[in-house]
């Protein structure tokens, strides 16, 4: 494979002004793409702490550090208008779309006794529904390029957990809309497949998905926490990083006969 | 930038079995595309001197080692031989498998025969695969880190038509690719605390000498493809065109060589680093998991 061989194509990636987004839109920006980021700067969404100004600005900024063009735009996932506007905005500024990156998610944990009912219905409508208006509002410019959409599922999307039943089943539900897509748009040519990451130190797992201690404790402590635990479950032992989920979303966007795969990026920590 | 290019496996040594035609040298030649040197492993001299030749065309170290990778003692010849030329397996590739070459001697009972066709394939698909790996691994946890990929199958992952398996493949060859599969999840287990990590990739309908033969004998055999061409008749497979033989592939197509030595140098290289214990499939959407 060249080491450019996005060069010429134009990726769009949903929640991308930080953390995993952010980090495949680096890798894609790497193999000469152009990004158009959509995130849900600034906005109220109870309880979650959603990506800055700041941070979208630092992530532009890394992306045209590495040579390439950029776009951002206003983007909510879980409304179709918001979707349809902004691939329109993204087919405008580059006049094409060949990969999709259904990358937003947000999640919260909590036993069915706890977990509040909107809660669940945000994180279906983020998580799940969000694929699918994402997916329609692209689809006609997908057609033209033959592109390629790779969804960010989750391991949570292949096991289910303790006090994770909406997570897990809005991320079981983004492999079925992958498996799904997959078929019904495989005769447009264009192929869907998902990435399941396991263990990052991002915002989610640090702050939401790492059970709670007992004990008041620093940052420095949880993050150990976090790097026990997850060395208890990842027979490599090590935690996945930004680059390795990029490095595997590239390689999906650009195989031109794997479709409807879910692909864990996780040490081996789920196997199949 | 500066950052370093996570597919390159330049001053990497792969080993690759069966590389001496279709997939095997594919993959041989896709490892040397990225940087790998490679010792290649063939059953005939020709076909292991040709694919070495393309792997030196590309710039790479090529080792040929032909031999009947099936026999234990070939098997331990090409991987002293490796280490004696290169000093290290960073890589390890088991393409070996196929339709038994030999029938073992039948056993003179009423099950006689099948026990010999499931032993044969049992030989060829899972025991030299086996094999290879358990003589490979040793090294692979004293240096510390190593990568293994298995050719298996979607016939691992599914199950096929009737009309399928009585015209083209073996229950026991679809078994033996699942228990590849399974042995994969379970080295990658026991070896991820060794830094090594432990994949397949299971190709779909893919152009090569054993689908050559099957498109000849359907041509051949069957009133209804009479005086049709090989290539075009397996065009056919890919499409969907014979439902009752084969599953439609959603993307329409049949899968090419170069697709699976892709996803094979992909599972090699650091950009995999993360990916361990998985059958990637290279299928074009056919099997659902």
């Amino acid at each position: 494979m060249s080491p450019t061989p996005l060069e010429g194509k134009v990726a769009l990636v949903t929640g991308g002004a930080r953390g995993i987004g952010a980090g495949i839109a680096e890798v894609l920006a790497r193999a000469g793409a152009q990004i158009a980021i959509g995130d849900l700067i600034g906005g109220d969404h109870s309880a979650y702490r959603l990506a800055d100004r700041d941070e979208l600005d630092q992530t532009l900024e890394r992306l045209g550090r590495v040579g390439a063009e950029t776009f951002s735009t206003h983007l909510d996932v879980a409304k179709g208008d918001s979707c349809n506007a902004a691939v329109a905005a993204a087919v405008d500024r580059f006049g094409r779309l060949d990969i999709l990156v259904n990358n937003a998610g947000i999640v919260r944990s909590g036993s069915v006794e706890d977990l509040d009912e909107r809660d669940w219905d945000q994180m279906f409508a983020v998580n799940a529904k969000g694929l699918f208006l994402m997916s329609r509002a692209a689809l006609p410019a997908l057609k033209e390029s033959e592109g390629a959409i790779v969804n960010i599922a989750s391991v949570a999307g292949l096991q289910g957990h303790a006090n994770m039943s909406a997570y897990c089943g809005s991320k079981f539900a983004a492999i079925g809309i992958t498996q799904s897509l997959a078929q019904e748009f495989a005769r447009h040519g264009i192929r869907v497949n998902a990435v399941c990451p396991g263990f990052l130190a991002t915002a989610m797992w640090l702050d939401h998905l790492l059970p709670p201690s007992d004990t008041d404790e620093s940052e420095e402590e949880r993050a150990a926490r976090f790097e026990t635990m997850m060395n208890k479950m990842v027979p490599l032992g090590r935690p996945q990083t930004l680059d390795d989920i990029g490095d595997a979303v590239l390689q999906l966007a650009t195989a031109p006969n794997i479709t409807g795969i879910a692909l864990p990026v996780a040490g081996g920590a789920v196997m199949r | 930038m500066s950052k370093p290019n996570r597919r390159s496996l330049d001053g990497k040594v792969a080993l690759v079995s069966a590389a001496g035609r279709g997939i095997g040298r594919a993959i041989a030649i896709g490892l040397a595309e990225a940087g790998a040197s490679v010792a290649l492993n063939s059953y005939g001299d020709e076909t292991t001197e040709s694919t070495a030749e393309a792997v030196r065309a590309v710039g790479s170290d090529a080792l040929p080692l032909p031999g009947d990778i099936t026999d234990p003692d070939t098997i331990l010849s090409t991987v002293d031989r490796t280490l004696a030329h290169f000093g290290r397996i960073d890589i390890l590739v088991n393409n070996v498998g196929a339709g038994p070459k030999e029938m073992p001697e039948r056993e003179a009972h009423a099950l006689g025969p099948v026990a010999a066709l499931w032993d044969a394939l049992y030989d060829q698909n899972l025991r030299a695969a086996m094999l290879m790996t358990e003589a490979v691994v040793p090294k692979m946890v004293e240096q510390g880190h190593g990568k293994i990929v298995q050719v298996s199958s979607i016939a691992g992952r599914t199950s096929l038509s009737d009309r399928m398996l009585k015209m083209f493949t073996h229950p026991a060859y679809g078994a033996m690719k699942a228990a590849l599969c399974h042995y994969t999840t379970t080295l990658a287990e026991t070896l991820g605390p060794r830094g090594i990590n432990v994949n397949a990739v299971c190709p779909g309908i893919v152009w090569t000498d054993s689908w050559k033969a099957n498109a000849e004998g359907a041509v051949a055999s069957q009133p209804q493809w009479k005086g049709l061409d090989a290539r075009a008749w397996f065009d056919g497979i890919g499409r969907g065109d014979y439902p009752e033989i084969f599953d439609r592939t959603p993307l329409r197509r049949d899968q090419t060589v170069e697709d699976v030595a892709d996803a094979v140098v992909f599972l090699a290289s650091e950009a995999a680093r993360n990916i361990t214990g998985q059958s990637l499939m290279v299928d074009g959407g056919m099997v659902k998991l």
